[in-house]
């Protein structure tokens, strides 16, 4: 049978294969590996009057396969981080997963939103700019542990990299506002070869490359856009202590009519109370109180009647007592200096034994006696 | 939406050609092109064959070979058989020769069966062989070659 092969007619074969082929063509996440050569050769075997010949070979031209950039980058867990004013290194955590054919590199960077609605909140307040990246490269799900690195270092294909974003609160911050903001990462080389490991160094920003070199590995970009970055947002919530202090005076006995309706006259003691409170969305913490007493007014160094020492700090109900002295020789963070200033610390940077003041929802109460100089 | 399908058939002949050198009386080559879908700006997706530069996971590729029998002698028994590479998934329906037998094998080469006569071990039982299966394409000339004839085949895989 002769075999006559019209052009024609291949022409019109070639057109229905094709219109197949154009119907979808959506690129698959993961797949071959970006390096990965792909060959094929047909064989040709045949005969001629009746004898086989030696079977040819067709080698068609090899190329590589190339890197296809995708990825994803979402907050962890959509809620606002909790920071108060002043606070440093307030961290915000996303997760970024790479569903391309490649490691790749992520530089990161992010910025202050202005009134975008996050996590249902509206911003309305900004962090300091110095953001600080850290990312999870080691993939331990800690952060902070001297194994990040500011970049994502060749995320392998199909998995994620948690990723914290630090930020300062500045101090003019105040209690209810939002500080929202937003971390791209950009796609960045991460190094020569199939499947590379991270190098500890990030590569320079992928770039969409068509090359006219079927072995030279191309950068194909398929994420959103189709511009080799994304980005994510996240926010922080503002609360603040709002501190009151009030002060009052009860006497509790005079020299005359004792404990029963005392006057306030000379040799009077004198029990003051101080009520600190707390209306802002964050408990205060480290409280300082200095007070300084009148010259009529001498400190009772004495313990009060109630307990062992000569000031009284309640707080959620719990009554703990302090002996001011003169230079904090006890260590117990209250001083009184002899003459006439009272001071309480809520901390003491010498490590000693200290009453700790934190005001939340309840009050915390101060108590003192004084008397009225007598004389 | 439609789609226009246009292709460069003579380009393609003469793209990333690798001649195999013929000690016979067969000259036979195979080029390797991308099917690359665009849309245009009425909206109308075009399908072109482009030099297969730029490949990613997902995308098609199409494989050509053209024989000519360049001899003085017709040619017997012409069969072309092409190994599928592990990362390539043939295209259902795609591999098409002009007068010629087409089979695939499911057994790396050992072999050959049509499309709809292949079958595979599944669960204790045989299932119809899928694209997945194939390891091979055959294709087969049941008649002569004859001197000065010409013959192409070609099929689709998409790159995994």
């Amino acid at each position: 049978m002769k075999i006559a092969i019209p052009r024609i007619g291949m022409m019109l074969k070639l057109s229905t294969a094709a219109t197949v082929l154009a119907m979808s063509q959506v690129a698959m996440a993961d797949g071959t590996d970006a390096g990965t050569p792909i060959n094929n050769t047909a064989t040709v075997n045949y005969q001629v009057g009746g004898n086989d010949q030696t079977p040819i070979d067709a080698i068609a031209p090899t190329f590589v396969v190339d890197r296809i950039v995708t990825f994803t980058i979402a907050p962890e867990d959509g809620v606002n981080t909790v920071v108060a004013p002043n606070e440093q290194d307030a961290v915000t955590r996303f997760v970024i997963t790479n569903t391309g054919n490649s490691p790749i590199d992520l530089r990161l960077s992010a910025i202050n939103l202005t009134g975008a609605t996050v996590n249902g909140t509206v911003d309305d307040a900004d962090m300091e700019t110095d953001f600080v990246f850290l990312a999870d490269n080691s993939g331990n799900g800690i952060l902070g542990d001297g194994t990040d690195s500011g970049f994502v270092d060749a995320l392998a294909e199909g998995a994620n990299v948690v990723v914290g974003v630090l930020a300062d609160a500045p101090i003019s911050l105040i209690d209810g506002q939002f500080a929202h903001i937003e971390l791209t990462a950009t796609a960045a080389d991460p190094g020569t070869g199939i499947n590379p490991a991270p190098d500890g160094a990030l590569g320079a920003d992928l770039l969409a490359s068509g090359s006219d070199d079927a072995s030279t590995i191309d950068v194909v970009f398929n994420d959103g856009g189709n511009d080799g970055f994304e980005a994510s947002q996240d926010g922080y919530e503002v609360q603040a202590a709002t501190l009151a202090i009030t002060k009052t005076a009860t006497v509790i006995e005079d020299p005359i009519n004792g404990t029963l309706d005392p006057f306030a006259i000379p040799g009077a003691i004198v029990e003051y109370a101080i009520v600190i409170t707390n209306t802002g969305g964050a408990s205060a913490t480290n409280i300082s109180i200095g007070d300084v007493l009148t010259a009529e007014l001498l400190f009772e160094t004495a313990n009060l009647p109630s307990g062992s020492g000569n000031v009284s700090i309640t707080e959620n109900g719990t009554t703990t007592y302090c002996t001011a002295d003169a230079g904090d020789a006890n260590t117990d963070g209250c001083t009184f200096d002899g003459t006439d200033t009272l001071t309480i610390e809520g901390s003491d940077s010498s490590g000693g034994t200290i009453v700790p003041i934190t005001v939340g929802t309840d009050p915390v109460t101060i108590r003192f006696r004084a008397q009225i100089d007598p004389s | 939406m439609k789609s226009v399908v246009t292709l460069f058939v003579m380009l393609t002949l003469l793209q990333g050609t690798a001649f195999a050198q013929s000690e016979g009386t067969l000259d036979v080559s195979t080029t390797v092109d991308k099917v690359q879908v665009t849309t245009n700006e009425a909206g109308e997706e075009v399908t072109e064959l482009v030099p297969a530069e730029t490949v990613v996971p997902g995308e098609r590729v199409i494989y050509t070979t053209s024989f000519r029998n360049t001899g003085t002698e017709a040619a017997e028994n012409v069969v072309i058989t092409n190994p599928i590479s592990e990362n390539l998934l043939y295209v259902e329906g795609s591999a098409f020769g002009p007068g010629m037998n087409l089979e695939f094998s499911v057994d790396d080469g050992q072999s050959f069966a049509s499309a709809d006569a292949l079958t595979v071990s599944a669960d204790g039982g045989e299932r119809p062989a899928t694209p997945e299966d194939y390891t091979h394409i055959r294709w087969s000339l049941p008649g002569d070659l004859e001197a000065g004839a010409q013959g192409v085949v070609r099929f689709t895989a998409l790159l995994k």
